[in-house]
């Protein structure tokens, strides 16, 4: 599907134009716009500091803009967003998905505040959920146990099944990957890939981890002290990167096998 | 729960607090049961020490000092445990408000607060029962007052760092509506350190209680208190000490037992905090 | 050619460290742990969270938290022997033949004293005999040597004035000051940005350069060890599983853990095998195994595509490989 994803007539995902946001003196986001196709995964890669975490805020409403302005499927936001209206076309995956469940609820409790935010019966609610938790390999027992009480990688799958809860259109996962060892980073990024697969939500990805996005984006646009310094197919980007800030990237990576010296 | 407990109990200060709060509790609770009539005159026997009949003796007017003790200690204590409540209240509602809205309200509600505790909690009450006059009701929203900044305080540093918590945002983004928020996601995760302080400031309200009706401001007869006894007690202290001596141990007991539970409370929420005032 | 150096080596042997839990029970969280670490290299400890490799660095520096215990080891440093039990000579060690970098420099910095109060400290524990005119001439020549222009205004800065770069200049300056035979690295996790990784790497191979000390990076990435790193040993769950040269171990594992570790770390050239959307990742199932109820075997059988019934039959030790010299695993399959 996301090879049709260009010619179609619908509107971006998320498109954001000349967003800018400055801290005091300091300007986070500068002039930033992305265009984020339906259905695709889009990267953002860069260092600390560079505004990627900015921009992940703004397009979920939790900055506000100095200038520019997000569109969510073709819909201009306000200022000061409805989040009971947008919860159904975007969600979040936090860096520490773990620490988005609050952390004196039990699993179910938290799932059970879908229900309500969505206006819909517990028990339907609860059925949908016996069947994610299944998809995502999640044992149902889970819904009766307070976050402390499961392991890292079962929480993170307890906060992507309340996002899944939504249905939302779009998912925005901020560092999936920081934090975690490669022999189980792999768990994760296969769960998105095939919720991508299952759903076809749109996935905004945004890491430091330039040798997973190469492989799961379309789109890659790679910011440096709150500019994109560059931007487009994420094959072609990282193939045959322009900027130099690219290149300076790509080359300090380090290689665990095929480094020549 | 249990955990804190087993925390304070571990602790040699938790513990001889634990058992001083609770002897005072057993004697405001189940004294008053037990007492005799602690307004009944019997001036043939007054200033009599104690004995089987009279724990602690008797006063000037030969009324029984256990008795009065207890009722004393009982409206000591409830007048404590309302005024905690209601600034612990207060203090939740204003914090958390601040921390949540925007720059505007947080400034004037620091600023607010920073007014009441520029004044001296003595001074500031004087002056708030200059105005409004007397009267236990008044006394206890008063003194409610002097106190509600400290917890204001600490809820909205302690709302602050959660704001950005993932999953407060998470929850915000859910659609979840603020006041649900702030009662599902906030409060549960801020009462731990506001009961602490709660439990620091009982012994401190209870002095303060004594004082002001020490001199006058407080409880009015016939109604006892602890501040009135130890003052009828203070009036006769050249004709017999009995009358004071039962009143001021029970304050201080009730203040060190207060204190000790309330540090090792705080010991145990927040380990990083032990030994600091 | 590590052979001829190795009486020069700083070596580091059967080193045990339990922690007692909370009901009292040791639990086992390095067994037996020993490196050999060549005068003027680098070696890689290389292992993922719940590994035990800082603990290793803790242990080596002397700095284990109150709930651990050295049930054994021994650090053999030029002629001398050094019980790993004994907390007085590890002091004693501390700052003057082991020093610790850690990669976020505000982690060692004190923010109340200035850059100088830092080095005149080392100076004053690692040579008590210079006296303040000559700590200080060491101290603005350190700053020199790392590139810092005006290292006298220098000495009067403070932490918060100093980019995050010429923070860690200043950690490169206090070892560089301090002159320890081994220089002991902690890679954080989760990894800092790679640019700025890749510059602290290439200042510590230069301080390594001039003062010729050995190097122990501990970190968990793959790529950092092959970069730099001429040794490496891959410990998991309190044990090494493999060690060898870099260039031998990433050609041609001995162990499939190592093994495994390659395949799921993900290369920046990896080729792309169709759509981004087909694109699947390696995980090893399964979890570290449970520290107090250890396999009685070996401790990777129950999580490894290959074991087999004699995997769980006995605990494996390590061995040389016949065929590659200086390669040492554990895995019983492994011709």
């Amino acid at each position: 599907m996301h090879s049709d994803a260009m010619s179609t007539p619908a509107p971006a995902a998320i498109d954001v134009t000349a967003a800018a946001v400055s801290f005091g003196g300091f300007r986070a986001l500068d002039g930033v716009g992305i265009a984020v196709p339906p259905g695709s995964c889009f990267g953002i890669v860069g260092e600390s500091g560079s505004g990627k975490t900015t921009l992940l805020r703004a397009v979920l409403g939790l900055q506000r803009l100095s200038a520019g302005q997000v569109a969510i499927l073709g819909a201009v936001q306000p200022e000061v967003r409805d989040f009971r209206r947008q919860a159904t076309t975007i969600q979040p995956i936090f860096q520490d998905p773990a620490q988005s469940l609050s952390p004196r609820r039990r699993i179910g409790q938290s799932m059970d505040e879908v229900a309500g935010c969505l206006g819909e019966p517990r028990d339907e609610m609860r059925a949908r959920l016996a069947e994610i938790l299944q998809r995502l390999g999640l044992p149902p027992g889970v819904v009766d146990l307070y976050p402390h009480q499961i392991s890292g990688g079962q929480a993170r799958r307890a906060a992507i099944a309340r996002a899944l809860l939504f249905r939302p259109r779009i998912l925005v996962a901020d560092e999936p990957t920081a934090g975690l060892d490669v022999s189980v980073q792999g768990d994760l990024l296969n769960l998105l890939q095939e919720v991508r697969a299952a759903t076809a939500v749109t996935l905004l990805v945004i890491s430091h981890n330039l040798a997973v996005v190469r492989l799961i984006a379309d789109q890659v646009a790679v910011m440096h002290r709150g500019r994109i310094v560059e931007q487009g197919d994420c094959g072609l980007v990282l193939q045959t990167p322009q900027a130099d800030y690219t290149r300076q990237l790509l080359a300090s990576w380090p290689r665990a096998r095929s480094e020549g010296d | 729960m249990t955990r804190l407990l087993g925390a304070v109990w571990h602790e040699r200060g938790g513990r001889t607090g634990f058992g001083l709060v609770l002897a005072v509790l057993l004697l405001a609770l189940i004294g008053p049961w037990i007492a005799a009539d602690p307004n009944k005159i019997e001036v043939q026997i007054r200033f009599s020490a104690p004995s089987l009949i009279h724990l602690l003796g008797t006063d000037n007017l030969g009324r029984d000092l256990f008795a009065r003790v207890a009722f004393g200690t009982r409206s000591a204590l409830t007048i404590a445990c309302v005024v905690v409540a209601l600034s612990m209240a207060g203090g939740i509602c204003l914090g958390v408000i601040a921390a949540l809205s925007g720059r505007v309200v947080d400034r004037m509600v620091i600023a607010l607060l920073d007014i009441i505790s520029a004044f001296p909690v003595y001074i500031l009450i004087f002056a708030l029962v200059a105005l409004y006059g007397t009267g236990l009701g008044k006394l206890i929203v008063v003194i409610s007052l002097a106190f509600l900044p400290q917890f204001a305080r600490v809820a909205r540093s302690q709302a602050l760092t959660l704001k950005h918590r993932p999953f407060i945002e998470a929850a915000l983004l859910m659609g979840l509506s603020r006041p649900l928020i702030i009662l599902r996601h906030i409060v549960p995760n801020i009462i731990g350190p506001m009961i602490v302080l709660a439990s620091m400031n009982v012994p401190v309200v209870i002095t303060i209680e004594a004082a002001m009706s020490f001199i006058g401001l407080g409880v009015q007869p016939p109604a006892t208190s602890l501040g009135t006894l130890i003052r009828d007690g203070y009036v006769f202290l050249d004709q017999s000490w009995w009358p004071i001596a039962g009143s001021a141990a029970v304050l201080a007991v009730a203040t060190l037992g207060c204190t000790l539970l309330g540090e090792a409370l705080r010991d145990a929420v927040d380990p990083k905090l032990r030994g600091r005032l | 050619m590590q052979d001829k150096s190795r009486s020069g080596s700083i070596g580091l042997h059967n080193l045990s460290v339990d922690f007692t839990s909370r009901d009292a029970t040791p639990i086992p969280v390095l067994r037996d742990i020993s490196l050999d670490i060549p005068p003027r290299s680098v070696v890689g400890l290389v292992g993922e969270s719940g590994s035990g490799k800082s603990t290793v660095a803790l242990a080596l520096m002397g700095l284990l938290a109150p709930n651990a215990r050295v049930r054994g080891g021994q650090i053999q440093l030029r002629e001398r022997k050094i019980a790993c039990t004994d907390g007085a000579a590890l002091a004693g060690l501390r700052g003057r033949e082991f020093a610790m970098i850690f990669q976020d420099p505000a982690a060692s910095l004190n923010p109340v004293f200035s850059i100088g109060a830092h080095l005149h400290e080392v100076l004053r524990r690692c040579d008590p005999q210079a006296d303040r005119t000559e700590r200080q001439a060491r101290a603005v020549a350190a700053l020199g040597t790392v590139g810092f222009d005006r290292p006298e205004a220098r000495m009067r800065n403070h932490m918060h004035e100093l980019s995050g770069g010429m923070r860690q200049r200043v950690v490169i300056a206090m070892a560089l000051l301090a002159r320890p035979s081994l220089l002991i690295a902690e890679a954080p996790t989760p990894a800092p940005d790679v640019t700025v990784e890749a510059q602290v790497m290439a200042q510590m191979c230069a301080l390594r350069d001039e003062i010729g000390c050995s190097i122990l990076l501990i970190t968990h990435s793959l790529g950092l060890v092959a970069r730099y790193c001429d040794q490496v040993a891959v410990i998991y769950a309190g044990e090494i599983l493999e060690r060898g040269a870099v260039a031998e171990v990433a050609r041609q594992p001995a162990h499939p853990y190592t093994a495994d570790l390659f395949t799921c770390d993900v290369e920046i050239d990896a080729p792309r095998t169709g759509p981004p959307l087909d694109q699947r990742f390696q995980v090893i199932p399964g979890d570290l195994p449970a520290l107090r109820d250890l396999p009685k075997g070996c401790i990777y059988a129950p999580r490894c595509a290959r074991a087999v019934a004699e995997c769980a039959a006995a605990h494996p030790r390590l061995r040389p490989l016949a065929d590659r010299p200086g390669q040492e695993t554990r895995c019983i399959l492994t011709p």
